[in-house]
């Protein structure tokens, strides 16, 4: 019988403990990602001949995938939308709430719940309730309130539509930003400040020169987070606009799910999916390996 | 335990018992139901689950069995997608309805359907459908028969008549594009509205095809999308030209184009302008008096059998003005069904004439049997019997498995065109770039391409 040395039974512990995460990590994350995988190599689709029996196509779909500008335009769709909604709205937004909740508020819980509740909603429901804001016709609230302003009814959908959808997921991840970033405001010791005050330090010189430097690791933490969940965003966007219109919010999400479930071709919709789990693979790795931020 | 205490613990367990016993009381099914086989049938729309709630006594009654309705997602496109996502999977309903004719090949060929050809030729119904219904029903590649007809959506062009009668604008039968179009431009002068709708684009998804491109097609007379080989043939004059049409529709802004670019095409056009007389003319079906502006629609339009007529979709080539014909929500039956015989008598019945007009009623469209005319309550159909009366010679344009492709192409390249990105030269190729990457060079005729004729589609003027 082998005898473990303290240590080895230590780690055999701490593997057997992880081990129901690897499982369920293996079987809902890695086999269906290599599943995709090798569908993407097929013609196999949900309707016609195909559906009985498919066949392996090799890289045929990737080929088609590269030159069809729906694709090019969906991948920079969703870029202008992570860009414009995680990176740049969620974080100045939740940045700045963060900010502002670590000086001494009155009614301070009030505003937490306040910015906290969208992230509350579940997703379609977040969607329905900005259609009603969004609709077209002098009923639209939004209209109703730019009507006050003397501006004529929009259709704000079709007139700004990936703003549009920029905004609501802008306003629904501002809570996250705002968590995450507050526990980092309150890692950096208060000490550094009280020095740099007695040093003659200004406002702005503190926040430059040591919250923001202070902050980079769970900036970037937030980054990486908040760029592959959004990346993988669709049910907002499904229910708000469908892609729509002419194709000017279809993120990958979306194309994805047309491919597959609209025009019914699983083949070339795993294709898809393949690229998009490998463009968000490399955004995530660029995240954690150029900044050189552990996770 | 005090009686307090006892009661505390007492009242809720009882509570709850009475529930449970309550609950099972009203859901188990009555001791002449539990010996009953149940099948399941899917439903969807408001309009169809009230038609068949009320039919399902007597279907019931009729076959001995216990019919479970269950309700789907209401638009077409939704149903259709969960329908097919629970057919791959082998949990679908026994019996499900097919919304149009062309997305039988696709699901026969994926093995989702049960071959009904003998069930169906020995169906007394049989011989009192039109040639036409016929062959809608039978699939491209076998010629065998895979649904049972109910109703029949009779196509055309539905004009205000009240509103051009009033501005002193002539409501005669436009005999060829040309006098449509002249037409058009006069109502854009005269009343300063959007005289035409012909759908397209991506968001109105394969109606772009069924309710747009495809009368634009059967203009032609000579045209089949379908060679013998059952290949698509896409790169004739009658497509390229069909784009056209498009193309001078946009350019003339004769059209609605912001709205076909919505998520929810057909509501602004089609429930918003054409009610408010803010668009003149439509393509639209024989459910369009009853479901779209019926006095229970929700945009009713008054009196709408005289203020709504119809013309026949005018021809490109010199040809006769048509209507077009399509089977639509035809019955099929689940190939995995465990109960095939109950099944497949399930759906007979449902192809039958009373079944039919109940369904007409509730959502308008004719009855697909030429023998509903003799039936007691067709007369009940008002203006709709005369779209009855046009099955016989209406027109259809048939296809084939990857009926689904051809439509998602029609619309990416409709859509270019409506929003200039395209003109009928480019938007043919790319139809028939599209549909030849996703079937494949076989099912696509091979042909001149596009890029060998002159440059840009042909204009109307």
């Amino acid at each position: 019988m082998i005898k473990l040395t303290y240590e080895a039974r230590r780690q055999l512990g701490y593997r057997f403990m992880m081990a129901p995460a690897l499982l369920l990590m293996a079987a809902f994350i890695v086999f269906p990602a290599f599943y995709a995988f090798s569908l993407s190599l097929t013609d196999d689709a949900l309707l016609g001949f195909a559906a009985q029996e498919s066949s392996f196509v090799g890289l045929r779909n990737f080929s088609r995938l590269f030159g069809d500008p729906l694709f090019w335009n969906s991948l920079k769709v969703t870029l202008i939308f992570v860009i414009g909604s995680a990176v740049i709205g969620q974080f100045v937004l939740g940045f700045l709430s963060a900010l502002a909740l670590q000086r001494p508020v009155r009614y301070k819980p009030i505003f937490n719940a306040i910015i906290c509740l969208p992230n509350a909603v579940p997703e379609m429901v977040v969607g329905f309730l900005w259609i009603s804001m969004f609709a077209s016709g002098e009923y639209g609230t939004l209209n109703r309130l730019v009507a006050w302003f003397g501006v004529d009814p929009q259709q704000w959908l079709y007139t700004f539509p990936l703003l549009s959808i920029i905004i609501v997921n802008t306003w629904r991840g501002i809570a996250f930003a705002m968590i995450l970033l507050t526990s980092g405001l309150a890692a950096i010791p208060k000490d550094i400040y009280e020095a740099a005050r007695v040093d003659g330090a200004t406002d702005t010189q503190v926040f430059w020169r040591i919250t923001v430097p202070m902050m980079m690791p769970t900036i970037f933490l937030y980054m990486f987070i908040s760029t592959v969940t959004t990346f993988a965003i669709f049910g907002l966007v499904y229910t708000l606009s469908r892609g729509g219109p002419a194709n000017s919010t279809e993120i990958l999400g979306i194309y994805i799910y047309n491919q597959s479930f609209t025009a019914f071709q699983l083949g070339y919709g795993a294709a898809v999916a393949v690229v998009s789990l490998v463009v968000s693979m490399i955004l995530g790795i660029i995240y954690v390996r150029a900044l050189k931020v552990e996770v | 335990m005090s009686w307090t205490t006892k009661s505390l613990v007492l009242l809720p367990v009882g509570a709850v018992l009475v529930a449970v016993v309550g609950w099972w009381w009203g859901e188990s099914p009555s001791v002449q139901q539990q010996d009953l086989p149940t099948l399941v049938i899917a439903e969807h729309r408001t309009a169809r689950i009230q038609a068949l709630q009320q039919l399902k006594p007597a279907l019931e009654a009729e076959l001995g069995v216990h019919l479970k309705i269950v309700e789907y997602p209401a638009p077409p496109q939704d149903y259709f997608t969960k329908l097919v996502t629970e057919l791959r999977a082998g949990n679908a309903p026994d019996v499900f309805t097919i919304p149009r004719d062309l997305q039988m090949d696709d699901l026969a060929a994926a093995g989702y359907l049960t071959n009904l050809t003998d069930a169906v030729e020995h169906w007394a119904g049989y011989q009192h459908l039109p040639e036409l219904v016929k062959q809608l029903t039978r699939a491209s590649f076998d010629e065998q028969v895979y649904v049972v007809p109910s109703i029949v959506a009779v196509e055309q062009l539905y004009y205000r008549h009240d509103l051009l009668t009033a501005a002193g604008i002539s409501t005669a039968q436009p005999q060829s594009w040309q006098d449509l179009l002249s037409r058009s431009r006069q109502i854009k002068q005269q009343l300063g509205q959007y005289p035409l709708l012909i759908p397209a684009g991506l968001t109105w998804g394969m109606g772009s095809y069924t309710e747009g491109f495809r009368y634009l097609l059967a203009s032609f007379s000579d045209y089949q999308l379908l060679n013998v080989d059952n290949q698509y043939v896409l790169a004739g004059e009658a497509v390229r030209a069909s784009f056209g049409f498009y193309q001078t529709l946009v350019q003339q802004q004769l059209m609605p184009v912001k709205p076909l670019l919505n998520p929810e095409p057909w509501v602004i056009p089609k429930y918003e302008m054409f009610p408010k007389g803010q668009l003149l003319i439509t393509t639209c079906g024989s459910w369009c008096k009853v479901f779209d502006w019926g006095p229970d629609s929700r945009n009713p339009i008054p009196n709408v059998d005289q203020a709504v007529q119809t013309w026949k979709f005018p021809s490109a080539d010199g040809g006769e003005p048509f209507a077009l014909a399509s089977v639509v929500y035809s019955w099929g039956v689940n190939a995995k069904s465990r109960q095939q015989h109950l099944a497949q008598q399930l759906v007979l019945a449902l192809g039958e004439v009373d079944v039919a007009l109940v369904y007409a009623e509730k959502l308008g469209n004719v009855p697909a049997r030429l023998d509903a005319a003799q039936h007691p309550g067709f007369a009940a159909m008002g203006s709709r019997m005369e779209d009855h009366a046009l099955l016989s010679q209406a027109r259809a344009l048939r296809t084939t498995v990857g009926s689904n492709a051809m439509m998602a192409g029609v619309a990416q390249a409709s859509e270019a065109v409506l929003t200039g990105r395209s003109d009928a030269g480019q938007a043919q190729q790319q139809l028939i770039d599209y549909v030849t990457n996703v079937l494949g060079d076989q099912q696509v005729k091979p042909q001149l391409t596009v890029a060998a004729l002159p440059k840009g589609g042909k204009q109307h003027d």
